[in-house]
């Protein structure tokens, strides 16, 4: 909706471009449009997992290689077993005593090896969001626990779409982020994915996600004599474990 | 902000005679430029991207009503708000009435360059609302009171030591000067800043028309915690941020990293759009975007100055600049500085206040070259000298008067130029009158009328032979 407000303000920008007349109604189509007919969603989503299979050994090699470099931790993880092993390794070296998951379905082994450790665990699904207990929760939480959407190979980044069952505070509040990543996730660049989320948003939801968020490393800053100090507001520590076995 | 723009010489010269503060900046900026022209090489089609980028913002900003009324429907179908702000005034009143509805008392900041323009936290420390910088560098400079010195390193000009004694003044703790220990207790202190704060401000990176996304681009998490955490969520927007589809992305977000700080990606990037979903846990109750004009319009008149407008704040061209290099970012007096702080300030604050800064340059080029979307910012700064020269309606600039001496020097030059017979008894009379101010064959420093120009500047002595005559008797030796 037009409002007089927006009106005149456009109406300035138009006139001082020179531009005769009044700013049309936003025609998505004539701006944004390209030549060629959108791809559907599953056909996108087909062809890039063709994609992603064809260069699976390529694309877990450069993900691992470029996550080390930003001071990520990464491990390849070859069976259940493995797992269970590196979790219960990160909850004794790290005291961790609170953790905060994703409402997913993670592996079994995770939600055992959390049970044995005897540290509390807080999923955060649809009904919990806004409630204090969950807040707390977040704050006092040692680890945070989530599954990717994407991987990109490029630049060793992890993208975490929100919706109810994925909690954007989850990969944020805590100190440790833990990221599980499978294999057909992997992606080459961000350009593969933006028109996915595109087509998502045009097909099957009617918008974007309220937040995509794309994660290189543990956070940091250079603010200080350009001294890169890792470490400062979000996650101290990310974990990324790719679960070669799935 | 304060306007301090017309004591860029008194502030330059403060800053040339500061060693310490010369430390500070050489060692940052060398590093920066070593990074950026690293990150840079690792692309093999980097010349192609800055053209494709160029062409982006050029289409965009051409068309800039009809693609910012897109983004306010986009943002408006995800269940955001658009303000729309033709004035600082507008925007700093929209949002601190927003506050005060909303009963904040603190405000989470995310790194807006665009909130300093409009003096946002004056306003509301005015209403008693608490607005804490959550970037370490803007805490620091916040602390400081200062302003900040460079686009993307806020405290580049303090060393460990001053934040130190900083942090030991204001937060009444023990002196430490370890960059990492210093960077914790900011994390420790700002951490319940998030939590309890009822409204977080960002800037925005790039405006995605297509899909109402506003892209905050970090590394610290500050931005996404002040995006998240508080139950209203403010985005402040300068207009000529706005691209057009979520593809046009990839573009930027190659050249941007990798220009600021030799990164192949920032540590977050974060696509906001909206509200939170039905069904989805927390986020933002709240989402409001702010448009800002606030003299953008004004820039976009001259078509020869619009591409000012294509800048995406990496900071590349102050690292480049042997002025900013030399002189640092508080000399400008305003928000904006180094080479992209020349061109834009004297147009926001009026060419009037900021006479002193189109001149702050050698005109080398540098910026342009480094410049992700080749902005040719030389170009620009000859053109607003022009405007300071001729006089300009635009911008409300007067033709100044001209000095007697300048004038007639000129006049006495064009007369020279135009006839040869002139120009060859100038130099005669010239070879005999210099020699009363010759010093070892080289000209003395200070000439008499000429003291302002001389005083920094050498002028080489006239050639005994000028070379016209060389060139005669070359031609009649080679029988020409």
């Amino acid at each position: 909706m037009a409002d007089s407000n927006q009106q005149d303000f456009l109406q300035k920008v138009r006139r001082s471009l020179g531009r005769p007349g009044i700013t049309p109604p936003a025609d998505r189509e004539r701006l944004i449009g390209s030549s060629d007919k959108p791809k559907p969603v599953t056909q996108l989503r087909e062809e890039l997992e063709a994609l992603v299979h064809e260069q699976r050994d390529s694309l877990i090699d450069s993900l691992e290689r470029e996550f080390t470099r930003v001071q990520g931790q990464v491990a390849r993880i070859s069976n259940e077993s493995d797992l269970h092993g590196y979790l219960k390794e990160l909850i004794s070296a790290q005291a961790i005593k609170r953790v905060v998951r994703w409402d997913t379905s993670l592996p079994a082994p995770l939600d055992d090896t959390l049970s044995e450790s005897g540290s509390t665990v807080t999923t955060i699904g649809p009904e919990d969001g806004d409630a204090s207990e969950t807040r707390d929760a977040l704050i006092n939480a040692d680890l945070g626990i989530t599954e990717v959407d994407f991987a990109i190979a490029e630049t060793g980044s992890l993208v975490l779409l929100s919706n109810d069952h994925q909690s954007r505070l989850v990969s944020l509040v805590p100190p440790i982020h833990l990221a599980l990543v499978k294999p057909s996730a992997i992606v080459p660049s961000m350009a593969h994915i933006l028109p996915i989320l595109i087509a998502t948003a045009g097909e099957e939801s009617a918008r974007m996600p309220s937040s995509v968020t794309f994660i290189t490393g543990p956070s940091r800053t250079a603010d200080i004599e350009k001294v890169l100090t890792i470490g400062i507001h979000g996650p101290m520590a990310v974990h990324l474990l790719i679960l070669e076995y799935l | 902000m304060e306007v301090t723009t017309d004591k860029f010489i008194e502030g330059s010269r403060t800053a040339i005679k500061d060693e310490h503060l010369q430390k500070a900046i050489h060692k940052a900026t060398s590093l920066s430029v070593r990074e950026r022209d690293h990150a840079a090489a690792e692309i093999p089609d980097w010349e192609e991207l800055r053209e494709k980028a160029r062409n982006i913002k050029q289409n965009t900003i051409e068309r800039l009503d009809e693609y910012l009324a897109l983004l306010a429907d986009s943002v408006e179908k995800a269940g955001g708000t658009v303000f729309w702000a033709d004035t600082a005034e507008d925007a700093t009143r929209y949002i601190t009435d927003l506050a005060v509805a909303r009963g904040v008392k603190t405000v989470v900041k995310g790194k807006s360059m665009t909130s300093e323009e409009i003096g946002l936290n004056e306003r509301f420390e005015e209403l008693g609302i608490e607005p804490v910088e959550t970037d370490l560098g803007e805490y620091i400079v916040q602390m400081a009171k200062e302003k900040p010195f460079h686009i993307i390193a806020p405290a580049i000009h303090k060393t460990r030591q001053d934040i130190g004694q900083l942090f030991a003044d204001k937060l009444d703790i023990e002196y430490e000067d370890n960059p990492e220990k210093l960077t914790k207790i900011a994390r420790e202190k700002l951490r319940g800043k998030f939590c309890d704060a009822d409204m977080g401000v960002t800037g925005v990176n790039f405006g995605i028309a297509e899909t109402g996304t506003v892209v905050v681009v970090e590394n610290e998490g500050n931005g996404r915690l002040s995006t998240s955490m508080p139950p209203v969520y403010v985005a402040l927007m300068g207009m000529e941020k706005v691209i057009p589809a979520l593809n046009d992305l990839s573009t930027f977000m190659t050249l941007l990293p990798r220009s600021a700080t030799g990164q192949k990606a920032s540590c977050y990037v974060s696509f906001i759009t909206g509200t939170r979903n039905v069904g989805e846990v927390g986020g933002p109750k709240e989402f409001h975007l702010v448009i800002l004009d606030n003299g953008r319009s004004r820039i976009l008149q001259d078509p020869e100055m619009r591409e000012s407008l294509f800048c995406i704040r990496c900071g590349a061209c102050l690292n480049i600049c042997p002025i900013y290099n030399k002189v640092g970012g508080h000399s400008y007096g305003w928000v904006y500085s180094g080479p992209i702080g020349a061109v834009i300030t004297p147009q926001y604050v009026g060419l009037d206040k900021a006479k002193d800064l189109p001149n702050a340059s050698t005109l080398c080029g540098a910026c342009r070259d480094i410049c992700p979307l080749r902005i040719n910012i030389p170009h620009m700064l000859l053109n607003l000298r022009h405007k300071i020269a001729e006089g300009d309606k635009t911008t409300g600039v007067s033709k100044p008067k001209s000095k007697w001496a300048e004038k007639a020097i000129i006049d006495l030059w064009v007369i020279g130029m135009k006839s040869q017979r002139v120009y060859g008894l100038g130099h005669r009379v010239g070879l005999v009158a210099q020699k009363v101010f010759l010093r070892n064959s080289k000209m003395k420093d200070r000439l008499p009328l000429l003291s302002g120009w001389t005083e920094h500047r050498e002028l080489p002595p006239l050639a005994p032979k000028p070379f016209r005559d060389i060139w005669k008797e070359r031609l009649s030796k080679n029988g020409g």
